[in-house]
């Protein structure tokens, strides 16, 4: 119950229990909170008229990174004795200084400026709402509003740079680039040697090959290096990201960014697709643009369940066929049937898989059944990646304490020798 | 400066009352009236807002229960003048604990480069000139002796409902 109302309240029993008494010292006793109540509600303000403007010092920062919030509050309207302004933060923003508040006085015509700092979780946040409570003279009486003053801010991971990230998909699109294409032309590799052609440079002539057929010349050919169409795919769901309250998520997040830098860098066509409780389709472009819409994306992505999809699913229209496609996923022994769907379809597949079995285990304490269990856990773990290895899917096993730089130069940088497993 | 208001504005109350019920020969009521001051206290350092409000309630309370009680005794004989007045000043302390409690509540969202000092004497200011102007005007209303039958208090009772319901409604215009 508001002061106002019990205020009003006693001045009210006050008065009639006077008259209904005839007790002239009650009604004497009502006179003090009858005049306190009328002065309160004199003095409301009536309708707030304010205008507000935030200003972000940038609209994307990286976790840790300090952003600086400056709200600028005018007062269009009538004088205001006692005026809270709050900015409301949304849950996982945290301020480093300054303060979200301001309880001020505000005059007509009259401005107050304030700047306060934040950092925050990954994610994007609405920063719009600004909670601005006025009061009367004597503060009984509160008339509240919610402005809106529409600002985003993105937290984003942070990018890990990669060298290279070897791929090589049977398919590539007609742009050079770094991908060896399967087709000779131009290029750095040796590809092969045909009758040469005018135009081709004389270095370029095969003189050992020239000597064993001697009616004709031949040159050699270089294997074309082009761009390609890669799909990054990130696993959200609840089941393989969550473990108790600990989240592996976190790290594939981080391991997706560092690939789409990368693979962007190289100037390929990178596209992203997540899937947990909905799925998010960041459409397939090239450059830093993209690289900064798939890092938006990044920045709202949480792990969730699927009502509609159990199992790993990759709508196949979303990806040209036998393009590469890139599985970030802690990998559940239930995947493997889709990964070899996805294999026969004609992908080149690169999972790379932060490992959850040392995640858990050092959230746990170490007693023999658990050791036990890990070990079970890790056995089956390397007998997947065998099998994925069989049909010829590359699968990176990460074990999170390792920085992701260190895995990717290990395992990524160099191209790895397949076995051919599922032809199409 | 606004907490040491408060609780001295509690002292304040509690002593006038506590001092009136004891000289009157009520001790047991002075003693309620200690234990709602230090449960008024404590929900200060709890920071319980609800409390100064239910607590002025219950002070209001007692204070009009005193006027019905016969407390002209001891130090106090023979003169209800006195007791009336002692009773109506509690009641405006009490008051002024109840608006300062809440004050000190709101004060506490401040920043720290608000102008808390400013706003405090703002609304000290305009809380002494009520107090004091509410405190006269009970002081003058308990001393003029104006003799009216019942009819005319028939008549003063609908004019005072009939005249807060159009403050009510006029304040409620203006407020929309």
């Amino acid at each position: 119950m508001s002061r106002t109302f019990i205020t009003a309240f006693l001045t009210y029993l006050l008065i009639l229990a006077g008259l209904a008494v005839l007790s002239a010292p009650l009604l004497a006793l009502a006179l003090p909170l009858f005049l306190y109540l009328l002065v309160s509600l004199w003095r409301v303000p009536g309708e707030i008229h304010l205008q507000v403007e935030r200003r972000l010092s940038t609209q994307r920062i990286l976790i840790d990174d300090v952003v600086k919030v400056t709200l600028e509050v005018t007062n269009l309207g009538v004088s205001l004795e006692e005026l809270l302004l709050e900015d409301l933060l949304p849950p996982g923003l945290e301020i480093v200084a300054g303060s979200p508040r301001r309880l001020v006085r505000l005059p007509s015509s009259r401005s107050v400026t304030w700047t306060y700092s934040l950092r925050g979780k990954r994610g994007s946040y609405a920063l719009n709402r600004l909670c601005v409570t006025a009061r009367d003279t004597l503060g009984l009486v509160a008339v509240r509003q919610l402005i809106d003053t529409g600002s985003q801010l993105f937290v984003v991971p942070p990018v890990l740079r990669l060298r290279r990230v070897a791929i090589q998909p049977r398919r590539t699109r007609v742009y050079s680039g770094s991908i060896p294409a399967r087709q000779g032309g131009p290029g750095v590799e040796f590809f092969d040697v045909r009758e040469y052609q005018s135009g081709d440079a004389p270095r370029w002539i095969n003189w050992r090959v020239t000597a064993r057929h001697p009616l004709a010349l031949y040159s050699n050919q270089f294997e074309q290096e082009r761009v390609a169409d890669v799909g990054l795919i990130l696993d959200g769901r609840r089941r393989s990201n969550e473990f108790g309250r600990n989240s592996i998520f976190e790290h594939s997040v981080l391991a997706t960014a560092a690939l789409s830098e990368a693979l962007l860098n190289a100037g390929n066509r990178v596209g992203m697709l997540f899937y947990g409780r909905h799925i998010v389709w960041t459409y397939p472009g090239y450059g830093k643009l993209q690289g900064e819409r798939i890092l938006h994306d990044l920045s709202r992505l949480e792990p969730g369940d699927s009502e509609v999809f159990s199992e790993l699913y990759v709508p196949r229209n979303l990806f040209p066929a036998r393009s590469q496609l890139v599985l970030v996923s802690p990998l559940i022994s239930e995947d493997y049937e889709a990964l070899v769907a996805l294999r026969t379809q004609g992908y080149h597949l690169l999972v790379v898989s932060p490992d959850p079995v040392s995640f858990e285990l050092a959230t746990m304490a170490r007693t023999e059944d658990i050791m036990l269990a890990a070990r079970i856990a890790r056995l089956k773990r390397i007998v997947l990646f065998r099998r994925l290895l069989g049909v010829g899917i590359q699968a990176v096993d990460w074990d999170t304490f390792q920085p992701f730089e260190k895995v990717a130069k290990q395992y990524l940088e160099r191209r790895l020798i397949l076995p051919r497993g599922v032809r199409r | 400066m606004t907490r040491f208001l408060v609780f001295a504005c509690i002292l304040i109350s509690t002593g006038l009352l506590i001092g009136v019920y004891f000289s009157g020969g009520y001790p047991f009521h002075g003693f309620v009236l200690i234990f709602l001051m230090l449960v008024w206290s404590g929900g200060l350092f709890m920071h319980w807002r609800w409390m100064s409000i239910l607590q002025l309630f219950l002070y209001y309370v007692f204070i009009a229960f005193g006027f019905f009680l016969d407390l002209s005794a001891g130090p106090l004989a023979g003169q209800p003048g006195l007791v009336a007045a002692l009773l109506i000043g509690a009641a405006v302390f009490a008051l002024l604990a109840s608006d300062l409690a809440d004050f000190a509540a709101r004060l506490r969202l401040a920043a720290p480069e608000d102008d808390v000092a400013g706003l405090e004497r703002q609304h000290l200011l305009r809380l002494l000139a009520v107090a004091l102007t509410g405190g006269a005007l009970s002081a003058i209303a308990l001393t003029t002796r104006v003799a009216y039958s019942f009819e005319w208090s028939v008549v003063l009772t609908i004019i005072v409902v009939w005249g807060i319901i159009r403050v009510i409604n006029w304040l409620l215009q203006r407020n929309r």
